[in-house]
């Protein structure tokens, strides 16, 4: 008997924590939900999970902490880790990014722990999203009469109610480089952590570059149905946050969208971008001309094609196909169905006939090349009439007509439509774009004069169309289900019902409450040994698990990686203190001295201040200048040079300046003429190291004095 | 017990509601794991935090009903662990508080509190656990926690036992048996049927003739035609398939001989997929031995109003077996990708996929006459599909067995110290 260990578990057994409750509560409700619903494979009798790694890497700690209950709500885990670590928890200060489902159940975990709770202590929510119907599901915290409320404040509120000495302080913030006035040095630096519960990796990256520059610890989770990931962040320990793209992730080339699909999402795709080119793009274009937003000077001066490109749409848009009744829409999408499902297969047939050979002999359609043919209108068939409804009803509300939810009537309607024939182009042309031949002949001064001056079209209204996933009554979804299976039709690729398709072409991701639960209970344990100040890598664990197939997979975090230079060791975590104001000879100086690194290259961001590139006088004269000063010269040189610069331009991605909450205001101080300066500068260098050798170094961390 | 589904009176806008709550789960499980979900009655023993942690994951998405049988009252404790019990409701029945604000959550679930002590359910009412269709305990010591798992056992009801102390959880899942229809498996043989060709792909294949073809469609033959054709040839003079790695070997040179040199010089592609294919295409059509088990079991039990839809399946899939189908599955249906030409791939494709059809609608009718000689059964509105999906798999399907707690304590402890004596 490890004796150790089982000293351990009696002077922790008694106890009971939240986060663990959540663990083992959430996997064992996807076991009754497999139970249920006969979906998943279940457990195979047995799941053991502990987290003794949580508890004080010295057990000396745990033995003598006070741990006497006192009748209140935190004695049973007092009773794990003592009323000191109560007290320690309730001085915390986090900042949980986002309210979503992550959210929801993290704030319930903490509120349990206690964090925030004791003085001084706060939780700082921010969410900038409204709760929707399809939050319900698993956002535990939100109830039906929520829905349209802002998630943050609601969430906050929920969590007072379970544990009402927690401070909490809601926002509506995006995080980003346009809210550091909001979440400044000032905020960062007083925080213990920061808790990820976020839906995108943008803003994940973004978190992880704020955590990484205050150094402070950040908890990253994330779901995907029923599978799930934690990883731990901790300063001069663990590497920073990384993301790994899923090949599912990349987009499909072009040719394979246009002309040789094999795959429902491929025809899927193609539904989606036809959607957003006939009743949003096409719409806007018009709807700029119409309202004189965009005029046919500016249109006439566009380059590269796209005046002609631009008057074709409006041409179809406001003359050919410009519908007065709902009958004209059914007419349309007629011979939108035609053009699309017939002709153009025709045509590319025509092209690339069946059975045209490549110069090496080998057939031109093979493989994941099939072999298109061509549809045969046909009233009767479901399918096909679901196209011409949804896409007559959607032409309706762009013009602003009445729709016509009736498809008996639609089909009466279509059976009086007559298209022409098909006949073959004479010139070749592979892309499958919405243009009738009639119209490529038409140059430019054609076109200018059948499209009528806006004055002349008092009558018409046109609304572009926003694509909406989760409205089943706009048949946005209807319109990409039959659109896509029709082509998946004409290439023989097995249709997929509308579940399916709204998923693909909505790029939903699916998700339940279970795995949200999981990765919350995970991430609120790693929240316990970052508050503990565990120094011991391997007690911190990053998650990944399949909640479906019962995959659990735990491991110790990568430490960051270590790198030399002069002989002096360093990691990511480390930097370079530099105290301003320095001129840049001190700078090199200071380097040269106390680092022996010989200075080569000093960049801000995307802002070079010394190079050994620069001509030399031009780097002479910079030399007994001040750092700022050079900056604040070389940042007005480049936006002279940026004829379209827009405010927040500095503030992109590689921003060289942090905000304080002085200099924050970009706009305010764009108007005064003022230079965009913290009070902090992130540099990065390029040195040499004694034996003159190229070496990476840290970055330098360059405080302005005042 | 499916009101929802057949239902017709239920307004559109109320559907619409609901599908756009659960749309985010609804990808995962789609409307069969949803209404199957909405027919579980879930019963909670002990309103312990990790209980109700639980229970509020099979609220939100919308279990049809929850039991809680619960006999203790909140104390102070509760309130700082369990996220559903307030401090105004110390000394209050625990399960009773919780189940209320587990019902806030979600108005579709229907709910129960049970405040009689479970050993008294346990000693007089043994049946009151039959109807649910699972059973969560929580905090249950050592001898009611056997005299249940046998009850439930018997009962043939799925149960969960969970557990945390500390930093240290565990999950027992007792079931007695678990079918699996789309188990999914990781490397998948083609279902090609090239040793007993079904007849509308052997009058397809016999139509064909390689010799005489051009270059450049002998070049673009899907492979296929190219295993059927000199497999006809090697069996002319072996009298059977290949049968082992140095047959297999020869039969590859085989396909060589056939194979002719392109103007550039290099192998004909689609001969080469040939060679390739040899290994994994023929395979002899077999029942793999976990499959055979499954029918054999099927074929012994009489069905009964009470047998589960996958037993009426895999029985009907049995008699398929033994006599429409001459001793093999149903066909699957779905072929590799191949170089060739298109025209004779789709002809191919949909042979393949019209043979499977044929042979699921056999399946679908015999389950169905089966169905109907039990007496009036609930319709199963996706019934086609099920029984298509269930052919598509039958070659991979899996019963994973379990064992019953009690089972696992036999021998192990002394079962009187711990006050279990039945």
């Amino acid at each position: 008997v490890n004796e150790d260990l089982l000293k351990t578990f009696a002077y922790t057994a008694r106890g009971e924590l939240a986060p663990i409750n959540a663990v083992i509560g959430s996997v064992a409700a996807q076991e009754v939900t497999k139970a249920c619903t006969g979906k998943f494979t279940p457990l195979f009798q047995w799941l053991y999970f502990d987290a003794v790694e949580c508890l004080p890497e010295d057990t000396e700690k745990l033995y003598q902490g006070d741990c006497t209950p006192r009748g209140d709500r935190y004695d049973a885990q007092v009773a794990v880790f003592g009323r000191d670590f109560q007290d320690k928890l309730g001085k915390l200060k986090y900042f949980i990014v986002g309210a979503g489902a992550i959210g929801c159940e993290l704030l319930k975990n903490f509120a349990m722990l206690g964090v925030g709770a004791g003085e001084g202590g706060n939780i700082t929510v921010t969410d900038m999203d409204i709760i929707e119907k399809s939050n319900l599901n698993r956002q535990f915290l939100f109830r039906p009469w929520d829905v349209k409320k802002p998630k943050s404040e609601t969430a906050a509120a929920a969590v007072a109610k379970m544990n009402a000495s927690v401070h909490i302080t809601a926002h509506q913030v995006r995080v980003g480089p346009e809210t550091e006035h909001v979440y400044d040095a000032t905020f960062y630096e007083g925080l213990d952590g920061v808790a990820n519960a976020l839906d995108n990796v943008e803003a994940r990256r973004y978190m992880d570059r704020c955590c990484w520059h205050y150094q402070k610890p950040l908890l990253e989770s994330g779901t995907l149905g029923t599978n799930g990931s934690v990883q731990v962040v901790v300063p001069h320990l663990t590497e920073r946050y990384t993301h790994y793209q899923a090949p599912s992730e990349k987009p499909i080339p072009m040719c394979t969208l246009r002309n040789f699909p094999s795959a429902i999402e491929h025809t899927l795709q193609w539904a989606r971008d036809m959607f957003e080119g006939e009743f949003s793009q096409a719409p806007e274009t018009a709807k700029q001309y119409l309202t004189g937003m965009r005029k046919m000077e500016e249109i006439l001066k566009l380059p590269n094609q796209q005046d002609v490109d631009t008057l074709v749409i409006l041409k179809s848009a406001l003359v050919d196909d410009c519908p007065r009744s709902y009958a004209d829409c059914v007419a349309w999408a007629r011979r939108h169905w035609q053009d699309q499902f017939q002709n153009q297969i025709l045509e590319l047939l025509h092209y690339f006939p069946p059975d045209l050979r490549m110069s090496n002999g080998a057939p031109f359609w093979s493989g994941t090349k099939r072999c298109p043919h061509h549809l045969v209108f046909d009233a009767e068939n479901e399918l096909h009439l679901d196209y011409i409804y949804a896409a007559a009803n959607l032409k309706a509300e762009v013009y602003g007509i009445r729709q016509v939810r009736d498809r008996l009537k639609t089909k009466d309607l279509v059976a009086g439509v007559s298209v022409a024939p098909y006949l073959p182009r004479p010139k070749l042309k592979t892309t499958t774009h919405a243009v009738s031949d009639q119209m490529e002949k038409l140059s430019l001064s054609n076109l200018l004069e059948v499209i009528p001056p806006p004055e002349s079209l008092t009558g018409v209204s046109i609304t572009p169309l926003t694509f909406e996933k989760d409205d089943d009554y706009n048949m946005h979804i209807d319109f990409i289900v039959a659109a896509s299976n029709l082509r998946a039709a004409n290439y023989n690729i097995e249709p997929a019902d509308r579940h399916k398709s709204k998923r693909i072409a909505g790029r939903i991701i699916p998700a339940i409450v279970t795995s949200t639960a999981l990765v919350s209970g995970l991430v609120s344990l790693e929240m316990l040994k970052v508050t503990q100040g565990h120094k011991d890598i391997a007690r911190y664990k990053n998650s990944e698990f399949n909640l479906g197939l019962c995959r659990f997979c735990v491991v110790e975090p990568e430490p960051a990686e270590e790198n030399t230079y002069n002989e002096v060791k360093w990691t990511l975590w480390d930097r370079f203190e530099v105290e301003g104001e320095l001129t840049l000879e001190e700078f090199l100086q200071h380097f040269k001295e106390n680092h022996g690194l010989e200075v080569t290259m000093v960049s801000a961001g995307r802002f070079t201040i010394h190079s050994t590139l620069i001509p030399k006088t031009e780097r002479n004269r910079r030399r007994t200048m001040k750092i700022t000063d050079i900056l604040k010269e070389v940042m007005q040189e480049a936006s002279k040079d940026e004829d379209h610069a827009t405010a927040d331009d500095p503030q992109r991605g590689e921003s060289p300046q942090w905000g304080t909450s002085q200099q924050s205001d970009v706009n305010q101080q764009r108007a005064q003429g003022g230079p965009l300066l913290g009070a902090v500068l992130m540099l990065d260098l390029c040195a040499d190291d004694r034996q003159g050798q190229d070496v990476d170094v840290p970055h330098v961390r360059y405080s302005v004095s005042r | 017990c499916c009101s929802n589904m057949e239902s017709s009176g239920t307004p559109s806008c109320e559907q619409s509601d609901k599908s756009k709550r659960y749309d985010r789960q609804l990808r995962l499980w789609g409307d069969h794991g949803q209404s199957s979900l909405e027919c579980g009655h879930v019963c909670l023993i002990n309103a312990s935090a990790a209980g109700t942690e639980l229970l509020k994951s099979l609220v939100l998405p919308g279990v049809g009903a929850v039991t809680i049988v619960d006999d203790a009252k909140v104390t102070p404790t509760d309130v700082g662990n369990n996220f559903f019990v307030d401090s105004d409701s110390i000394g209050r029945p625990r399960g009773e508080v919780a189940l209320r604000l587990l019902l806030e959550l979600n108005q579709d679930v229907h709910g129960t509190f049970v405040e009689q002590p479970l050993q008294e359910i346990l000693d007089n009412q043994p049946d009151f656990f039959t109807p649910f269709t699972c059973v969560v305990v929580t905090c249950l010591p050592e001898c009611t926690l056997l005299m249940l798992s046998k009850i439930l056992w018997e009962a043939h009801v799925p149960l969960v036992v969970v557990r945390s102390y500390g930093m240290i959880g565990y999950i027992r899942v007792q079931i007695e048996e678990h079918a699996v229809v789309e188990s999914h498996p990781e490397s998948e043989m083609p279902d090609l049927r090239l040793d007993r060709p079904f007849s509308a792909l052997q009058k397809y294949m016999d139509s064909l003739d390689l010799e005489s073809m051009d270059n450049k469609e002998h070049s673009h033959v899907p492979y296929v035609v190219i295993l059927y054709k000199y497999l006809q040839l090697w069996n002319q003079q072996h009298g059977a398939p290949p049968k082992n790695y140095k047959e297999r070997k020869a039969f590859i040179e085989l396909c060589k001989t056939g194979m002719r040199e392109k103007e550039n010089n290099e192998p004909e592609e689609n001969f080469e997929e040939a060679v390739k294919a040899v290994n994994t295409s023929l395979l002899p059509t077999s029942i793999p031995s976990g499959v055979q088990s499954i029918l054999n079991k099927a074929a012994s039990i009489t069905p009964s109003p009470t047998t589960k839809p996958f037993w009426i399946m895999a029985r009907a899939l049995h008699e398929f077996v033994t006599s429409e189908g001459r001793g093999a599955l149903p066909v699957r249906g779905t072929i590799p990708d191949m170089t060739a030409d298109s025209e004779k791939y789709i002809k191919i494709q949909n042979l393949y996929r019209e043979q499977a059809a044929q042979d699921a609608d056999w399946v679908l009718r015999r389950v169905q006459e089966l169905s109907q000689q039990l007496g009036p059964r609930k319709i199963v509105p996706s019934l086609d599909n099920d029984v298509r999906t269930f052919c598509k798999n039958s070659h991979a399907l899996r019963v994973v067995k379990g064992k019953s707690i009690t089972e696992e304590y036999k021998g192990s402890i002394n079962l009187g110290e711990i006050g279990y004596s039945k």
